[in-house]
């Protein structure tokens, strides 16, 4: 009917509209399913605003409600390089402003693709009052504030610092800000707003806005008058006594709260970045010692409960004994005949408590490290905690079970050992040591955390006689001159040598005083210690007078008045 | 009939009208409430900022250090002596009548 030729022009025609057709649908399939989650970025782009809405980090106040940290206003400085026209000019005078260097500030806007540059994070109103008054096009500020510290490093230790995570957010390291940065931190928020042609939000369109949680504030146990107060006096304590270290914790018996943690060295939270790494840990929860005759207490006190001896024992003390091939003496190589459990601890007598320790027992002497608080982390809120373990059972030598009675072979934290004292100041009862006392979130809502009782570890009664001892240690002892006269205070010296390879240095101590006061109703167990003073080894004659110092600006304080 | 078709062409159509006026008048109104919420939000967020530099410069003031500095400053000096009057211990003057 049609000639071939016809027939073939139709095939050809048909056939182009096929293959445009076909290309019409590819074109079709990229835009809408290829591309279309790309394009649909864009139009909300274009049609709305969208920003994150961060949230307020939380404030860390002191137990009277002042802040020990706080928020500052501060912003990040951006460029944006295709604004720039001369990119030289504007690294100079922004550099300038900024303090950095100007070649590092070209490069990168100079990088090919960039179209946002962050310049520096946290920059201070100031500094930001003065890039506005240059006027450069292309130079932009975010809000990126920052942490402020009132009180300058005040419990640095005890707070940590708010550093960077690797995607460049706030996160915060060691003691309470790495503790709790989850609460601290709050829930970022969004906001999407629909905008008009010139940028204003239309008031009829969409928007969507999730509101953002700010961080919780933690009110602490930690008094800052009580806070500044014990550091004034270990660095006055160090600098007198010549120590290369030292650390002081003090504790409320009945709760087990924080009232004080100091070590020195420090360093400024602010400045953390130039301190040197190993000043971050908090020695009094991540470093451990031997607590030397401070221990004594301790093994006193289990001695009495377990009914193995009382006050008033006595024992011959004619010389020095002997236990597997070892000598064990007295720190003055004295011996004083019969005498009874109170000379024992008054004396500091290592002879005594090697006595004590075999009326105890193996069995009974490890059940009492643990039941003490050893070898576990007392789960004190802060982030660099440690414990270090106690050998295991079986690994105990009568030699080893000999010198723990009195306080070496054996190491624990200040923190450990403060807690344990506490036991005999309170009645009895192992408290789990806090650091915060409530947590306020940002509708206000306060959640207090109450005082938390591990166990009753021994009875009122030995509790009431140890503090009688260790009474009779602080106004009998070596340290008697040094006590502030009027006041009961329950308290014992340790001058622990330091191991250094397999071996004691009998050249390096550390020195330590632990005790609490007033006696009959403690308001505060306090743990002193300092690492290797020059001035004398003995805690007696360095450790001492410094928990004493501050034990009467303690009383002051508290308006505890003498007897 | 005829009413209704007048009243069809002539009033419906004015109603019309005056409606589409409103709703013109209406949305340009709330665009440029727009922009007033744009600058309420801008005067809220500076207030904001205000509101915690006072705080921060509340916090300088009362610290410890900037306290000890006034107190310095001003003449005081670390009390060495301390006079207690504890129960028991009366002074004369406060001595209780018997």
């Amino acid at each position: 009917m049609f000639s071939a030729l016809f027939m073939t022009r139709i095939w050809t025609i048909f056939g182009f509209f096929m293959l445009l057709y076909a290309a019409i649908i590819a074109r079709l399939f990229y835009w809408q399913v290829w591309e279309s989650g790309r394009l649909k970025n864009q139009a909300v782009n274009q049609h709305f605003f969208r920003f994150a809405l961060p949230p307020k980090r939380g404030t860390i106040l002191s137990s009277d409600g002042y802040p020990f940290i706080m928020n500052q206003q501060a912003y990040l400085v951006y460029a944006e390089p295709k604004e720039i026209k001369d990119i030289d000019g504007f690294s100079q005078r922004v550099s300038s402003v900024l303090t950095v260097d100007s070649a590092s500030i070209s490069s990168q806007l100079r990088l090919p693709d960039r179209v946002w540059v962050p310049l520096l994070h946290k920059v201070e109103g100031e500094k930001v009052d003065q890039l506005q008054a240059l006027k450069e096009k292309g130079l932009g500020f975010e809000p990126d504030p920052k942490r402020f510290y009132p009180e300058s490093s005040m419990a640095a230790h005890l707070l940590g610092f708010v550093g960077m995570d690797q995607n460049g957010m706030d996160r915060g390291y060691f003691g309470l800000e790495g503790f709790y940065d989850r609460d601290l931190k709050g829930k970022e928020g969004s906001l999407q707003i629909e905008k008009d042609v010139q940028g204003n939000p239309i008031l009829i369109g969409t928007t969507f806005r999730v509101d953002p949680q700010d961080g919780r504030n933690l009110t602490l146990w930690v008094d800052r008058s009580v806070q500044a107060i014990v550091e004034k006096r270990l660095i006055e304590g160090i600098q007198k006594y010549g120590a290369k270290e030292g650390s002081i914790v003090v504790m409320d018996p009945k709760t087990g709260g924080i009232l004080a943690m100091a070590s020195y060295p420090s360093y400024d939270p602010r400045f953390y970045s130039s301190a040197e790494k190993e000043r971050y840990i908090n020695p009094i929860v991540g470093s451990t010692y031997e607590p030397g005759s401070t221990f004594k207490v301790l093994m006193m006190a289990a001695g009495i409960n377990e009914g193995v001896i009382t006050p008033t024992t006595t024992m011959e003390e004619t010389g020095p004994v002997e236990v597997m091939g070892y000598m064990i003496r007295t720190w003055n190589n004295k011996y004083n005949g019969l005498v009874t459990m109170t000379d024992v601890l008054t004396h500091s007598s290592n002879v005594g408590m090697v006595f004590v320790g075999k009326k105890l027992g193996k069995e009974k002497i490890l059940r009492t490290l643990k039941d003490f608080g050893f070898g576990a982390v007392t789960n004190v809120d802060l982030e660099d905690e440690s414990a270090p373990e106690l050998r295991e059972d079986k690994e105990w030598r009568d030699i080893d079970l000999a010198t723990v009675s009195f306080g070496q072979g054996i190491a624990v934290t200040p923190l450990q050992m403060v807690r344990a004292v506490s036991v005999i100041a309170n009645g009895g009862y192992l408290m789990e040591p806090k650091v915060v006392k409530e947590i306020i979130d940002s509708s206000g809502k306060i959640t207090t955390i109450l005082p938390k009782k591990i166990k009753q570890v021994i009875s009122k009664k030995a509790a009431e006689e140890v503090t009688e001892m260790m009474v009779a240690s602080v106004e009998e002892g070596e340290a008697k001159f040094a006590k502030p006269l009027g006041y009961r205070i329950a308290g014992k010296t340790g001058t622990a040598q330091i191991p250094v390879e397999g071996h004691y240095d009998a050249t390096k101590t550390i020195a330590s005083f632990v005790g609490f006061a007033p006696a009959d109703n403690p308001k505060f167990v306090m743990l002193v210690t300092l690492r290797e003073p020059s001035s004398s080894q003995w805690g007696s004659e360095t450790a001492a007078p410094l928990f004493f110092n501050i034990a009467k600006d303690l009383f002051l304080y508290y308006g505890i008045s003498p007897r | 009939m005829n009413r209704t078709i007048i009243f069809l062409t002539v009033v419906l159509p004015c109603i019309a009208i005056g409606l589409l006026v409103g709703q013109i008048v209406c949305t340009n109104n709330l665009a440029q409430d727009g922009s007033t919420l744009k600058t309420i939000s801008e005067k809220a967020d500076a207030l904001s900022f205000e509101n915690e530099r006072l705080e921060q410069q509340i916090a300088s003031a009362s610290s410890l250090l900037e306290i000890q500095k006034k107190a310095v400053a001003t003449g005081f000096v670390p009390a060495t002596h301390f006079l207690t009057l504890a129960q028991g211990k009366y002074l004369v003057a406060f001595t209780p009548k018997r």
